[in-house]
């Protein structure tokens, strides 16, 4: 497809070697002198008011040195998403959060914070806190919370309600005329979907080490986008962002949007306590408090009523979603109005209305997670979707070819669909799953039954215009020829200090070699929002293909001046500065380098003039000559639509409901793909992370207690590697004309359509037209959908 | 606070140190149950015993009838030995799932039962094939059943100054046939839904005996007396293992799980028979009712296709 020298190659992962050794560094390995532990005492009630709260036995035990409650910490609100440096002026910002209050709203809320000498003499005085709650009610479920007669969550907050216990905005999506459209239309089907919530389960658990210098706060987190933290520091500690410094140490053990902003309150806690105690602190969130007391993606309810006429054209689409916010806010409109924008633009259909909105209730809160709202919809419009084909005759994927959005097409999306190949990508996809076989397969009526299923859809590649999102990035010809990139990405295991600096390196036309990037570092890196939304390669690698078009100018035009001739006359392959023409044009006194020797080299002869020079050589000339090149490059309001499809094939057990996924494949339209390995990587991960949302994870609580039941990482159901098929990781590249080297998100779509996939397929297995699905579907909901429609 | 980690040569050596400190010690296996916890229950623990030197205890071997193996015989050393896999099906195919190959590599077949889980995959096979265990302390040795082996919920009726040093299960008979059922959530790295196991007699199509045991149920798994009742003198037909999976649901009761449970946020359980603890696996009472006669046909077909000539 291309001839680049970077792009699209199977370069090595930076971080391969690193990880694989166990060398690779986390915020857990950061340990500096004099360093202490912190503990924090959680809720044990969903809701309650504190009374009274004592923690005088604490204080007294040797090697404490600092208890940090509501009482006597900063009690700025605040927002821990993104959203507080994200949301543009005009929209509603919730800030429903505090270090500590004095009203705890989920069983695992955050009470008090001990640091200490050592872990244990922290866990033991943690013990000593004396807590006297005054309960309150409470609500598992957002239909209940909604209900006018109960107890506000956040009664102190009112303004930021748009209804009882709703925060922020709902969203509201309309286009032509909802009931013309039903009217038109032959056929209506409609299905509801009651989606449990599910973890990220990244590897690392929330982490900070934070520590005081020189009138300095400088944290190390685990934060997918360190400058975001920075704001949000400034903000809750009232310190100006520039005393402030927030790094990766660099390695971050993945993301899927559980850390878009601060990790939990694990950078919050450390800092206060290192403010109190005047020593660093660290702050490692343990297994059972991530799955506890960190976000999780929404759980809630998700309907479509979907019109059709005879031949398949799709006439009218109207959606409903009320999802689980849990206790705080964090990512929260944005999360519903996600689910509908990008679902009410799958399809080319006329008519559409959707409206949604998030309930608070005393569930663990809910945040980002992979796909960011998307999942629970798709789930439900691609199920419709397949429902409406059965009942008109089509097979599903003709269904798809006849209705799926395209390049160039109207949707819903307030950027345009500049690119897609979602038609390519079906038929392979179709092709690799053998689609030919699937009415074959439902004739097999025995105790084991096998059918197939689809789904497809789209997402963004990065904020814009959502959300405020810009990204900036330093590019820096050093002297001997190497080339450093500075932007603020987070590698959160995706590989992105790969592939960015693959791109860098095609953009300036260098080996690859030549190319490091610093990132994850406020003090050293420029603005932006880091790795989130699918926007790493998209956003941060096109802030880096403008620094590096300002630096090559710069390069040339001093070339150029030093061979007495136009930059437009010169041009850079691997690293070498030539004429085009091939004319001897360089004087030999530039090339009079006494240092990095190791570096290339003109070969030299008796000639006076030499029509090439090397980065080397330039770069070193200049600084001779007190010169250095630097190249900045900013880039926003910009934003591109990825498509992609994913197709199961699945038998189930009539009798006990169990399901095997025989095959399962996942097709992507990426644009450019920059590295396959970390393409491939992202897709076989995400189709992994999307399998297990429809098959067995879920998060559920003690509506007696409020208590969560999944509380050791045994307890949840991802999938393993025994139940899983050998998946297809698939692509079909287009240029997108909006990226960079024309690539475009990928990093959250691969966990998007599998749900849709499995449920359509279990239906096809099961020949049944349920309006009503539970996910996940384990093997007790399974046996249930069977005997309802038996 | 620990002390020391031993490791004694001899079961003597072994039941020496033990009796000195008995409440503050603990006898390691394969210890792959105990890390799950061991963070939290090592602070109670001044000695481990690790059983793993003594050499008395990694033997497989026949006498008088019966199949021993040693205490320290690991799950993946069970479901390969020639003599199990000769014998016992049922034992083969619980041995060679459970888990992870990591931990089938480390964790012992003793340990799955001793370490008193409601939810044991051999402990249900092993009643069902009868197995004998012998656990001695420094007065001497006594033999036990499995149904014996548990005192109450998530604990065992192992004494702390006891170990066991081996298990004896009788050799199969002539027409014998067993084998094992698990309904799980995914597969790998998961507690059972439900686990049924299942020993069969058959002569001449006449069914001369027929045990079928269930788990989790509290404390330990249980025979289903009812099923060995009906089955006896029948002829093995589909049929008739399709009525004894009716008759199965009858006999015992399955809780709802998860139910209660106060194990959270640095809580211990303060609940009596907790069925959280009992088994994690989320499912209700009435699902696991609902397959269970699915799993006993199952279970009985298999083991009668297993059946030696």
């Amino acid at each position: 497809m291309n001839d680049y020298k970077s792009i699209g190659k199977r370069v090595m992962r930076r971080d391969a070697r690193e990880k694989v050794l166990g060398e690779a560094k986390f915020t857990c390995d950061v340990y500096l002198p004099g360093m202490l532990h912190a503990k924090v005492l959680r809720s044990t009630l969903p809701h309650a008011r504190i009374k009274s709260i004592d923690t005088t036995k604490a204080e007294a035990l040797p090697g404490v040195r600092a208890v940090l409650t509501y009482k006597n910490t900063i009690d700025t609100l605040y927002n821990q998403a993104a959203a507080l440096m994200e949301i543009a002026e005009g929209q509603t910002l919730v800030m429903d959060q505090k270090i500590f209050d004095n009203v705890v709203r989920f069983v695992g809320d955050e009470v008090a914070a001990v640091a200490a000498d050592t872990v244990e003499i922290a866990e033991a005085a943690i013990k000593l806190i004396d807590v006297e709650y005054e309960p309150l009610p409470f609500y598992i479920d957002p239909l209940d919370a909604e209900k006018q007669d109960t107890v506000n969550i956040h009664a102190d907050k009112l303004h930021l309600q748009s209804a009882h216990n709703v925060p922020g905005d709902p969203s509201h999506i309309k286009k032509g005329d909802i009931e013309k459209g039903f009217a038109e239309s032959d056929e209506i089907v409609e299905v509801k979907f009651k989606i449990a919530p599910v973890k990220q389960m990244q590897m690392e658990t929330h982490s900070a080490v934070a520590s005081l210098e020189d009138d300095r706060i400088t944290v190390y987190c685990s934060t997918q986008n360190v400058q975001v933290v920075r704001g949000q520091l400034a903000h809750i500690f009232k310190i100006p962002m520039s005393r402030i410094t927030v790094k990766n140490p660099p390695y971050v053990g993945g993301g899927f949007g559980i850390r878009i902003g601060l990790s939990g309150k694990a950078e919050v806690i450390a800092i206060a306590l290192a403010l109190a105690a005047k020593k660093p602190v660290k702050y490692i969130y343990s297994r059972k408090e991530d799955l506890i007391a960190s976000e999780t993606r929404h759980g809630g309810y998700v309907s479509v009523r979907l019109g059709a006429k005879k031949d398949g054209t799709l006439t009218a689409l109207e959606m409903k979603s009320i999802l689980n916010k849990g206790a705080y806010t964090s990512h929260g409109g944005a999360i519903h109005g996600t689910l509908g924008v990008m679902n009410t633009s799958l399809y080319r259909i006329p008519n559409i209305d959707y409206y949604g909105y998030s309930v608070y209730t005393n569930t663990t809160p809910a945040g980002a997670m992979r796909g960011y709202g998307n999942p629970q919809g798709n789930m439900t419009v691609n199920r419709a979707v397949d429902m409406m084909a059965k009942r008109l005759g089509i097979d599903p994927l003709e269904m798809r070819r006849k209705n799926a959005t395209g390049k160039g097409d109207e949707y819903m999306l307030p950027y345009p669909c500049t690119s897609s190949t979602l038609a390519g990508c079906m038929e392979l996809g179709a092709k690799e799953i053998h689609w030919d076989k699937r009415a074959e397969y439902n004739l097999e009526k025995g105790r084991v039954r096998r059918g197939m299923g689809m789904g497809i859809g789209t997402h963004f590649s990065g904020g814009h215009p959502f959300v405020l999102d810009y990204e900036n990035a330093f590019i820096t010809v050093q002297a001997d020829g190497s080339v450093s990139v500075a932007t603020a990405a987070s590698d959160i295991g995706t590989g992105c200090n790969t592939s960015l600096a693959q791109i860098a390196a095609e953009a300036l036309n260098v080996p690859l070699k030549k190319v490091y990037l610093t990132y994850a570092d406020t003090s050293s890196t420029p603005y932006g929002y880091g790795s989130h939304s699918s926007r790493s390669v998209f956003m941060h690698g096109n802030a880096i293909v403008e620094a590096a078009k300002n630096v090559k100018a710069q390069i040339l035009e001093y070339a150029a001046s030093l061979a007495g001739i136009e930059s437009s006359d010169l041009e850079i392959v691997d690293g070498i500065i030539r004429t085009i023409d091939s004319s001897r044009r360089f004087p030999k006194n530039i090339y009079a380098r006494r240092i990095f020797l190791d570096q290339e080299f003109t070969p030299l002869g008796d000639e006076e003039f030499y029509s090439s020079i090397t980065f080397t050589e330039l770069a070193h000339y200049a600084h001779s000559q007190e010169k250095q090149f630097m190249g900045l490059g900013s880039i926003n309001n910009t934003n591109a639509p990825p498509w992609y499809c994913s197709f199961a094939d699945v038998s189930v057990d009539m009798d006990t409901g169990r399901i095997t996924l025989n095959n399962f494949v996942g097709v992507h339209d990426v644009g450019t793909v920059i590295n396959p390995d970390c393409v491939e990587g992202q897709i076989n991960g995400g189709n992994l992370q999307g399998i297990g949302y429809a098959l067995g994870e879920a998060l559920t609580y003690d509506e007696r207690t409020g208590i969560q039941y999944v509380n050791e990482i045994q307890q949840y159901m991802q999938p393993t590697i025994m139940g899983t098929p050998d998946m297809g990781a698939y692509y079909v590249e287009e240029k997108e004309p909006n990226g960079p080297f024309g690539a475009k998100g990928l990093g959250e779509t691969p966990c998007i359509s599998p749900v849709a996939a499995i449920v359509n397929a279990v239906c096809n297995a099961l020949d049944i037209d349920d309006d009503d699905i539970k996910v996940p579907l384990t093997p007790q909901v399974v046996l249930d959908m069977i005997k309802k429609n038996s | 606070m620990i002390q020391d980690y031993l490791f004694p040569t001899s079961v003597e050596e072994a039941l020496k140190i033990l009796v000195k400190d008995p409440e503050k010690s603990k006898v390691i296996g394969g210890g792959t149950s105990f890390y799950i916890d061991g963070k939290e229950l090592a602070k109670d623990i001044s000695y481990f015993i690790d059983l793993g030197q003594i050499k008395e205890l990694g033997e497989i071997y026949e006498e008088d009838g019966f199949i021993v193996m040693g205490a320290n015989t690991t799950l993946t050393q069970c479901s390969k030995n020639p003599l199990i896999k000769e014998n016992y099906p049922a034992l083969v195919k619980a041995s060679a799932n459970l888990g992870s190959t990591q931990i089938r590599n480390m964790a012992t077949v003793v340990g799955n039962i001793v370490n008193g889980k409601p939810f044991s995959d051999l402990a249900t096979v092993l009643m069902a094939l009868d197995a004998v265990f012998t656990i001695e302390d420094q007065d001497g040795s006594r033999e036990t059943k499995v149904k014996d082996m548990y005192h109450k919920l998530g604990i065992s009726a192992l004494k702390a100054t006891e170990l066991v040093t081996k298990i004896k299960i009788p050799k199969r008979v002539q027409g014998e046939g067993s084998a094992f059922q698990r309904l799980e959530i995914r597969e790998g790295l998961s507690f059972p839904v439900i686990n049924v196991a299942a020993k069969l007699v058959v002569d001449k199509n006449i069914i001369k005996d027929a045990v079928v045991t269930a788990s989790p149920l509290a404390p330990g798994p249980k025979v289903i007396e009812a099923i060995g009742e009906f089955l006896i003198g029948k002829e093995a037909t589909d049929d008739n293992f399709v009525e004894a999976g009716l008759l199965a649901t009858k006999s015992i009761k399955f809780h709802t799980s998860p139910l209660n449970c106060g194990a959270i946020a640095g809580v211990t359980c303060k609940f009596e028979n907790c069925h959280y603890c009992l088994n994690p696996v989320p499912s209700t009472a009435q699902y696991r009712h609902e397959v269970l006669p699915v799993l006993v046909k199952r279970c009985l077909s298999l083991a009668l296709e297993e059946i030696n000539d």
